[in-house]
């Protein structure tokens, strides 16, 4: 399934992964903005661990977009 | 106040990003690719490192240690009348931060100090939600005097009225802690 892609091809390649790093992003800012609210263990690690790896995952597609693109399928 | 700003510009930061991603069409020139970068590394970044910090402070918290029910013994030390009980007086006293009084005592003032801290908290997490709980809680080794002396000072210590001359040698040495003869301390 082409929505598996990690680095989808085709024209379009630089958009998909624009728009998959800003779903992770708001993801990850309002997960890790609910792991304020609590002050209990568990919770607030698993809701730091998620969120922060959604934020790795925006950061990701932030510098991928800027490193490389556009890429070859849209030159 | 802080959780205010972090709030706050987690508004920021979402508005961004998905102002990045619904504009996500746009051919990406360098304009658009330095806006990018911006929206989903830069900023995402910098919130989260914010956000750190204040999940640092709210791991240091009393609060945070006593979440776990087998902690709450110590934590009713904490106010505990005597002046023989060690962490009832500094508490009380206010002779260390009242909000992080667990970490102030139960870790080294140094960077190793703060990770071992660290882990040993992700050790005691696990073992709460997926080990067995002992009977009887232990340090997972003897206190270190090193942490009474972040504070108390060695020079002072040896100088005390009624200490040994050659006490800091023998702290030193390993071969006695503040605790053998101050303690308990909960």
């Amino acid at each position: 399934m082409s929505a598996l892609e990690i680095i989808p091809k085709g024209r379009h390649a630089t958009a998909s992964i624009t728009r998959r790093g800003a779903l992770a992003g708001i993801g990850g800012t309002v997960v890790l903005s609910l792991s304020m609210f609590t002050d209990a263990p568990m919770p607030m690690l698993a809701l730091v661990s998620v969120g922060g790896l959604l934020i790795l995952v925006s950061c990701l597609a932030g510098a991928v977009v800027a490193l490389f693109s556009p890429f070859r399928e849209e030159k | 106040m802080y959780t205010v700003i972090l709030l706050l510009a987690a508004l920021v930061v979402i508005a961004v990003a998905l102002l990045a991603g619904v504009s996500a069409g746009v051919k990406p020139g360098m304009t658009r690719r330095a806006f990018v970068f911006l929206a989903l590394t830069v900023l995402p970044g910098l919130w989260t490192l914010g956000l750190l910090v204040r999940a640092d402070a709210t791991m240091k918290s009393v609060g945070f240690c006593l979440g776990c029910h087998e902690m709450e013994p110590f934590g009713s030390t904490l106010m505990a009348s005597g002046a023989n009980v060690l962490a009832a007086s500094h508490y009380r006293n206010e002779f260390v931060d009242r909000g992080s009084a667990c970490y102030e005592c139960h870790s080294e003032d140094t960077i190793a100090g703060a990770i071992d801290a660290k882990l040993t908290g992700l050790h005691d997490i696990r073992v709460h939600y997926l080990g067995t709980i002992p009977d009887t809680i232990r340090l997972k080794e003897p206190y270190k005097s090193s942490i009474c002396l972040s504070c108390h000072g060695a020079t002072a210590v040896g100088e005390e009225p009624g200490h040994p001359h050659d006490l800091m040698a023998t702290i030193s040495a390993g071969d006695m802690s503040c605790l053998d003869c101050h303690g308990p301390a909960h």
